[in-house]
C-alpha cells in the first residue's frame, strides 16, 4: 500500500511568506504582529514526552520550529561514569522507557565484547524473542498513536489492551512489566516459564485479529486518510543528511535495518521480512504502513522464534564478581534495531570497574530536532501531533 | 478516497455486544507473576551480613544495620541489610549477588502505609505480611557472586624495584569490597552514633 503523495499532496502558495537565508535562519519581524510565538508543550497530551517546540507561526501555519529539551533533567551519560558497569545495567533501561529492552542488550553487548565473554546460544534465543516481544510491545503503542493524534483514540484503547498481554508476558519471564532488566551482561536472568509459550502464542493471535481490525478503523479511514495523506513529507534525500533510521527511512524508501544489515544475536539464522516504501511516499501515511507491516512481520518473527530455539540452555556465561568486574582498556559501539531504528551505545573503559564514557545513539535525537525542525515549517498546527508521534520521538534519550 | 473508506470504521461497531476486557481494580485481586520481584524477605539466620547487597545497589538503597537479638555466629558481622523503598528500583541485583542466598524478593507489590518511615526497613526483623509468600525473585538459577580471588595489579619490575606505589595501589575499592571479610568496612557503624546513611568508608 502506498499513498501515492504525488497526485494529492497540496502545495500551497507560499511566495509571499518570508524565505530562509542560506543559513537556514528566518529573519521575522516579530513586531510586525503578523506572526505569533507559541509553546508546544512539555505538558501537551500531543507531544511525545517531555519535550517542547517553540513555534513561530503565521495565520495557522508554521513558518518556524525550534526543539526544546531539558525538562526531564535526567543527564545518564554522567551518571554512568558514576557506576560500576554492572550498576549500569538497571540504569541504562530508563534512556527509553517504552522499549528498554535494546538499552539492555548494547550496555550487555559492549560489556560481553570488550571482556571477551561468551553467551550461550540459549541466552542468545532468549535475548532475540525479549527484543521482538518488546519491538511488538512498543508498535502496540505507537501504530495506534498516529490515528489518537487524529482524534481517532478507539484504536489507542485497542492497542494498550493487547500491550497489557504482552506486558503480562514480560511480567512472568522477566520479572516485572515496564523495565524488565532480563538482557544481563553475560546471559539472560531466567529460563522460559512454564506455558509460557502457549500464552505468548495466543496473545500473537490476538493481535492478528487487532491488526485486521485496525486496518479498516484507522488505516483505511477516510479521515486518516485525508490528514496523513501527503503530510509531514520527508525528503528521501535528507536520510542521509539527517541521520533518519528505522521506519522513517524505510518510508522514504532506504532499506535500514540493523538486523540485517549488521546481524546479531542470532538474526541470521531467521527468515525475516522488512518491508520498505517502494514509492518513497515519505508522509505520516507511509510511515504508519510501514510501522504496521513492522508490527505484522513482528509477530511472525517472534512465532518462527519459539519454533526455531533450543528446548532448555545455560542462561549465563561465565562472568567475573559482578562487584569488581572491571572491564580491559578499550572502546566499542554496538548497534541493535529497536522498533524506532538504529539504537546503538558508544562504550569507552579505562580498564577500571567505571565505565570511562557511555554513549547513546538514539533515533530521537536526529528525529526530533534535526528533522523535525525542518518538516514542521509550513505545516499546520492542527498536524503537529500527527508528525510528532509519526516520527516516534522519545525525550529521555535525547536528553540522555 | 471512497464510500467504503468511510463506512469500515463503523465495523467497530462489533465490539458492543463483546464482553469488557477490563479488570476492574481494587475489587479485582491481581497478585504478582511467579517470579516477580516485589518486596524484600530476608532469612536472618542465613545472613551474615556480609554487605554485598548494599555494595552492589546502584540506588544506595540498602545499608547495613546493627540489629538488637540476633545470635552472631563466626563470620557474621552482626548487621542486616535495611531497604529504603524510596531509593529501590527493584532491579534484584542485591538477590543475585547474596552470598548465602538469604536475600530474596516476594510477588507482593502492593502496601499501603501513611508513614513514609515505614517504607524503610530491615527485612526479616520488621516483619511484613509478604514473609511467607513462596513467590517471587526467589532463586534465580545462577550467581553474580564469583568468590575466585583477582591477582592484584602489577607494576614493571624496574619500577617495583624504585618504589612501593605497586603496594600502595593495591586493590581498587570495588575488589577489595568483595572480597570475603568485606564486611569489615562496616565496622565504624558499630560504633554509637554512627550508623545509618554514613558513607565515609
Amino acid at each position: 500500500m502506498s499513498s501515492n503523495n504525488t497526485k494529492i499532496l497540496i502545495r500551497p502558495d507560499r511566495s509571499a511568506y518570508p524565505q530562509p537565508d542560506e543559513n537556514g535562519k528566518m529573519d521575522l519581524d516579530l513586531s510586525s504582529g503578523k506572526y505569533v510565538k507559541i509553546w508546544h508543550g512539555p505538558n501537551h497530551p500531543g507531544v511525545t514526552g517531555n519535550m517542547s517546540l517553540e513555534l513561530t507561526i503565521c495565520g495557522d501555519e508554521v513558518v518556524e520550529a525550534k526543539t526544546h529539551v531539558g525538562y526531564l533533567h535526567r543527564g545518564f551519560e554522567k551518571i554512568f561514569e558514576r557506576r560500576t558497569w554492572m550498576q549500569c545495567f538497571p540504569t541504562v533501561v530508563r534512556m527509553c522507557v517504552p522499549e528498554p529492552d535494546s538499552n539492555e542488550y548494547n550496555l550487555a553487548a559492549a560489556m560481553e565484547e570488550l571482556s571477551n565473554v561468551e553467551v550461550p546460544e540459549y541466552a542468545q534465543w532468549m535475548r532475540t524473542l525479549v527484543l521482538e516481544m518488546a519491538r511488538i510491545g512498543n508498535l502496540l503503542r505507537l501504530l495506534p498513536a498516529h490515528g489518537g493524534t487524529m482524534g481517532l483514540g478507539l484504536g489507542v484503547q485497542w492497542g494498550v489492551y493487547l500491550r497489557d498481554l504482552i506486558l503480562d508476558r514480560f511480567e512472568e519471564l522477566t520479572g516485572a512489566r515496564i523495565y524488565h532488566m532480563y538482557i544481563i551482561p553475560g546471559g539472560v536472568r531466567g529460563k522460559m516459564p512454564e506455558g509460557f509459550r502457549e500464552r505468548l502464542i495466543s496473545n500473537l493471535n490476538d493481535i492478528d485479529d487487532f491488526l485486521v481490525r485496525f486496518k479498516r478503523l484507522v488505516i483505511d479511514n477516510a479521515v486518516f486518510k485525508k490528514r496523513a495523506i501527503g503530510v509531514g513529507y520527508v525528503d528521501p534525500s535528507w536520510v542521509d543528511s539527517h541521520g533518519v533510521v528505522g521506519p522513517n527511512a524505510r518510508a522514504a524508501g532506504y532499506l535500514r535495518d540493523v538486523r540485517r544489515d549488521n546481524p546479531y544475536l542470532v538474526y541470521d539464522q531467521l527468515d525475516f521480512e522488512t518491508y520498505v516504501d517502494k514509492d518513497a511516499a515519505s508522509d505520516i501515511f507511509s510511515r504508519t504502513w510501514v510501522r504496521f507491516m513492522d508490527l505484522k512481520y513482528g509477530v511472525e518473527m517472534i512465532r518462527q522464534i519459539l519454533d526455531r530455539m533450543p528446548k532448555d540452555g545455560e542462561i549465563l556465561g561465565k562472568i567475573p564478581n559482578a562487584l569488581n568486574w572491571a572491564i580491559p582498556a578499550g572502546h566499542t559501539y554496538v548497534r541493535s534495531e529497536s522498533s524506532r531504528g538504529e539504537y546503538g551505545f558508544y562504550c569507552v573503559s579505562d580498564g577500571s570497574e567505571y565505565p570511562r564514557r557511555i554513549n547513546l545513539r538514539g533515533p530521537s535525537y536526529t528525529h526530533a530536532i534535526a528533522l523535525l525542525e525542518k518538516i514542521l515549517v509550513n505545516a499546520n498546527i492542527s498536524d503537529i501531533s500527527a508528525i510528532m508521534v509519526s516520527l516516534a520521538t522519545c525525550p529521555p534519550e535525547i536528553e540522555r | 478516497m471512497n464510500l467504503k473508506d468511510i463506512l469500515t470504521p463503523f465495523s467497530a461497531w462489533s465490539n458492543i455486544v463483546k464482553k469488557p476486557v477490563t479488570v476492574k481494580d481494587p475489587f479485582t485481586e491481581r497478585p504478582g507473576a511467579d517470579r516477580y520481584r516485589g518486596f524484600h524477605k530476608n532469612d536472618i539466620d542465613a545472613c551474615i551480613g556480609c554487605g554485598s547487597c548494599e555494595a552492589v545497589c546502584e540506588n544506595q538503597a540498602i545499608d547495613l544495620v546493627p540489629v538488637e537479638g540476633i545470635e552472631t555466629k563466626k563470620g557474621d558481622s552482626g548487621l542486616r541489610p535495611m531497604v529504603d523503598y524510596g531509593r529501590c528500583c527493584w532491579c534484584a541485583l542485591c538477590v543475585d549477588i547474596c552470598t548465602t542466598g538469604s536475600l530474596t524478593m516476594s510477588n507482593e507489590y502492593t502496601w499501603v502505609s501513611d508513614n513514609p518511615d515505614d517504607f524503610r526497613f530491615i527485612p526479616g526483623v520488621d516483619k511484613k505480611p509478604w514473609d511467607d509468600s513462596e513467590k517471587g525473585w526467589t532463586n534465580p538459577g545462577y550467581s553474580l557472586y564469583n568468590p575466585e580471588r583477582v591477582a592484584m595489579e602489577e607494576v614493571e619490575g624496574s619500577e617495583r624495584a624504585g618504589s612501593f606505589i605497586e603496594v600502595v595501589k593495591g586493590y581498587s575499592k570495588q575488589q577489595a569490597g568483595s572480597r570475603p571479610l568485606c564486611f569489615l568496612r562496616h565496622l565504624h557503624r558499630l560504633l554509637p552514633g554512627t550508623h545509618g546513611h554514613s558513607r565515609l568508608y
